[in-house]
């Protein structure tokens, strides 16, 4: 009789802590899991944007270290130097380049136009927008020419980064 | 007896596991507040670039990430066989304005390029412009890239 008083206080405990203490952490358990799951979400949010924005500052600071130079005519000759770089091997020609001082917050002003095949004509587009010629890229302009491409560009070099 | 015994021991570990299983989450949840306040505190950092200054970090990342070739490449992939890029204007900002004159065999041809166009999540704000029809067609179209900022 007394086993019996034993186990039905048992099995009573036992359905007082499920219900009691089990279930609702259960729930606070799945409650938390969603919390998690929203605050995961809003994580990668926020590392999505992060990573955007610091790859755009490092981009800025790219463009505006790589040529880096004491004067405005240093500054030219540098940026000139670099686009020249970028010409020799390119198969493309009627070549007119001009580089002049730019205002703040640009460095120097960019104007190169080429005629060409045009894998040549792209290929030298994709050098000159390389981060370390420290040339931005603000207008581009592909026209047909017989048997080639011309190319028309304007660009930009950035003083120090702010 | 045995039956009361095994049921308690076995409320018992559905609690414990529950505790457990509780206690892990809001672990997991302060780690990725306290991550994600840090993130915030960066991120307001970051925007409060001046305009100028931001614009101009937009500008050089969209000259490098988003050159004429790779851009060239991603509008090739949508031009039908019978529609032709015949000139093509980039305008680089705070995003990349796009300016293109084609020429298509036929006014079908022509729709398919445009319905690709903005179809492609690579472009966006498409506005056809002018187009001739004598016999062939030639238009011209003004676009948004913005295949980096995906």
């Amino acid at each position: 009789m007394i086993a019996r008083w034993i186990a039905a206080a048992l099995l009573v405990s036992a359905v007082v802590l499920y219900a009691a203490v089990a279930v609702p952490t259960q729930r606070q358990a799945a409650a938390a899991a969603d919390e998690y799951r929203r605050a995961r979400d809003e994580a990668r949010d926020i590392r999505t944007r992060l990573a955007r924005l610091e790859r755009r500052d490092a981009a800025h600071t790219r463009a505006a270290t790589a040529l880096a130079a004491a004067t405005p005519g240093d500054t030219v000759r540098a940026v000139r130097r670099s686009v020249v770089q970028t010409l020799q091997n390119a198969g493309v020609s009627g070549v007119r380049l001009s580089v002049l001082p730019g205002r703040p917050p640009y460095a120097a002003r960019v104007r190169l136009s080429a005629t060409g095949p045009y894998s040549e004509v792209m290929a030298l587009a994709g050098r000159i927008s390389r981060p370390e010629t420290g040339v931005v890229l603000e207008r581009v302009r592909l026209s047909p020419r017989p048997g080639a491409v011309a190319l028309d560009l304007d660009g930009v070099t950035l003083g120090p980064a702010q | 007896m045995g039956v009361g015994a095994l049921t308690l021991i076995l409320a018992g570990y559905a609690t414990g596991t529950s505790w457990a299983e509780f206690k892990r989450a809001r672990q997991h949840v302060v780690d990725v507040r306290r991550e994600t306040e840090a993130g915030q505190a960066r991120l307001k950092t970051l925007e409060a670039r001046s305009a100028p200054t931001a614009a101009l970090a937009t500008q050089a990342l969209l000259s490098s990430d988003a050159a004429p070739p790779r851009l060239l490449s991603d509008l090739a992939a949508v031009l039908p066989p019978d529609v032709k890029l015949d000139s093509l204007a980039l305008t680089y900002g705070e995003d990349i304005a796009v300016q293109m004159q084609v020429s298509a065999k036929g006014g079908a041809a022509y729709e398919v390029f445009l319905q690709r166009l903005e179809a492609s999540p690579l472009f966006a704000d498409v506005i056809p412009g002018e187009e001739a029809r004598d016999g062939s067609l030639t238009a011209s179209v003004q676009a948004r890239y913005r295949g980096v900022a995906r």
